[in-house]
């Protein structure tokens, strides 16, 4: 937050996103409930009434900032799945494809992902208490069904099909969350390609049809 | 590297804080740090916060481990190195003895790895807090490097078992990473990804689809 210039009269659009933006930082560093709405309005730079103008409180600015994000890149993911006729490609390919969307919508929103992971962790009660089955549970569900009914079609090795789905995508998502800031300070950190391909060589092993 | 040991209080400098028998500063300062962190996150903890709790002056936080980042370093990574380091032992054991399958093998580590997760939730979610990074009130390039320290003590065995059982080694490290990172998050998330409705399976099922998903992905023959 460098050379902050005093505002004048904010375009519209401009208080909210940099509303959406403090919450984002706020709740990913401290949780949901060390974060105050004065907190966020003094890290945005606006008045608090501005912030209860735009968003009647806390927890519709937190399922603002927070939770729609993810489920929009949720929603997307399940559509673009859908588009790519998983039932035309090899086996390979299909792994392929299941891995870099999975990996690359993770990486590019870690930002995103950060105060829902935090919040999930530290404070589960709080999400128990927004009602997020519609908007993330439902995209998780369809996906799973997505992959597993092709799973099934093809007659790979014998699993849980339920366990399998969310092992696959925990796997994957572990990596592109968790594997970067294990290689920071040290060398030889390995490129996306790399880890991609890794991935896939997994995969493509531990299911493939027998 | 040894635990920091407290520095003789030479000067007696005044007291801010109740009088606590010596050498329990650093017990109580390791535990309230620990709930502390686990609770809302190293970046949002002080050290203020950590002395209120442990009942302690604020000072001996700095005489004793330096920074926050220091105790962070106390509090929560070395037991966590300490706690996979231990692991790597009975693994060691278990590879001599001849066992009647595989699998049963490396249930021992995967499941050794799962249940420290599970059985160190608090330690564990200031593992992932630090990894997944925040506003930047903390030394992130010793963090990082710390993290790093995690994978080190395990992978010289790691890179001997894939080669000794001429398995696919593309990468040690990385192989390594991949697998630890997919156990730990199975042990802290998987439960979370099942909704209402879904039911868990139980732990044995967990670990068993975990060494088969392993095993295959490192190129372990089918039966």
């Amino acid at each position: 937050m460098a050379g902050k210039p005093r505002r004048g009269r904010l375009r519209a659009g401009e208080g909210r996103a940099a509303v959406l933006q403090a919450a984002r930082d706020l709740f990913a560093a401290q949780g949901y409930r060390a974060t105050t709405t004065q907190q966020i309005a003094e890290r945005a730079d606006i008045s608090e009434t501005l912030i209860f103008y735009h968003f009647p409180s806390k927890q519709t600015l937190f399922v603002a900032a927070v939770v729609d994000p993810v489920s929009s890149v949720l929603s997307e993911t399940v559509g673009a799945w859908n588009e790519h006729h998983p039932r035309q490609m090899s086996f390979d390919e299909l792994v392929g494809q299941w891995v870099q969307r999975v990996y690359d919508r993770i990486a590019d929103q870690r930002d995103l992902l950060r105060p829902l992971l935090a919040v999930a962790m530290l404070e589960p009660e709080v999400l128990a208490g927004i009602d997020i089955v519609g908007s993330i549970e439902e995209p998780l569900r369809l996906i799973g069904e997505s992959v597993a009914a092709e799973f099934a079609r093809r007659g790979l090795r014998q699993v849980d099909p339920a366990l399998a789905i969310r092992l696959s995508f925990l796997s994957v998502a572990a990596a592109a969350m968790f594997l970067p800031p294990t290689y920071r300070g040290s060398t030889g950190t390995p490129s996306r390609a790399v880890v991609v391909e890794e991935l896939c060589e997994i995969f493509v092993r531990a299911y493939r049809p027998v | 590297m040894s635990p920091s040991k407290p520095v003789p209080d030479a000067r007696y400098a005044p007291r801010t804080a109740p009088r606590v028998r010596r050498g329990t500063a650093p017990k109580l300062l390791l535990e309230a740090a620990q709930q502390l962190f686990a609770e809302r996150g190293p970046y949002a903890t002080t050290t203020k916060q950590i002395a209120e709790r442990a009942k302690v002056s604020e000072d001996l936080i700095f005489r004793y481990y330096g920074s926050k980042n220091g105790l962070l370093k106390e509090a929560v990574f070395r037991p966590l190195i300490e706690m996979i380091e231990s692991i790597t032992p009975r693994w060691v054991e278990a590879q001599k003895t001849p066992a009647a399958d595989e699998h049963e093998r490396s249930r021992i580590f995967v499941g050794m790895l799962y249940d420290l997760v599970q059985g160190n939730k608090t330690v564990a979610l200031t593992m992932v807090q630090v990894m997944i990074g925040g506003t930047g009130q903390l030394d992130d390039v010793d963090a990082h490097k710390l993290s790093s320290s995690l994978y080190e003590p395990e992978t010289p065995w790691f890179d001997r078992y894939l080669t000794d059982r001429g398995l696919r080694r593309s990468d040690p490290k990385l192989q390594l990473r991949i697998i630890m990172a997919l156990i730990g998050s199975t042990a802290a998330f998987l439960q979370g990804m099942y909704g209402d409705e879904g039911e868990v399976p139980d732990r044995d099922a967990v670990v068993d689809e975990l060494v088969d998903f392993i095993h295959y992905g490192v190129g372990y023959p089918r039966d």
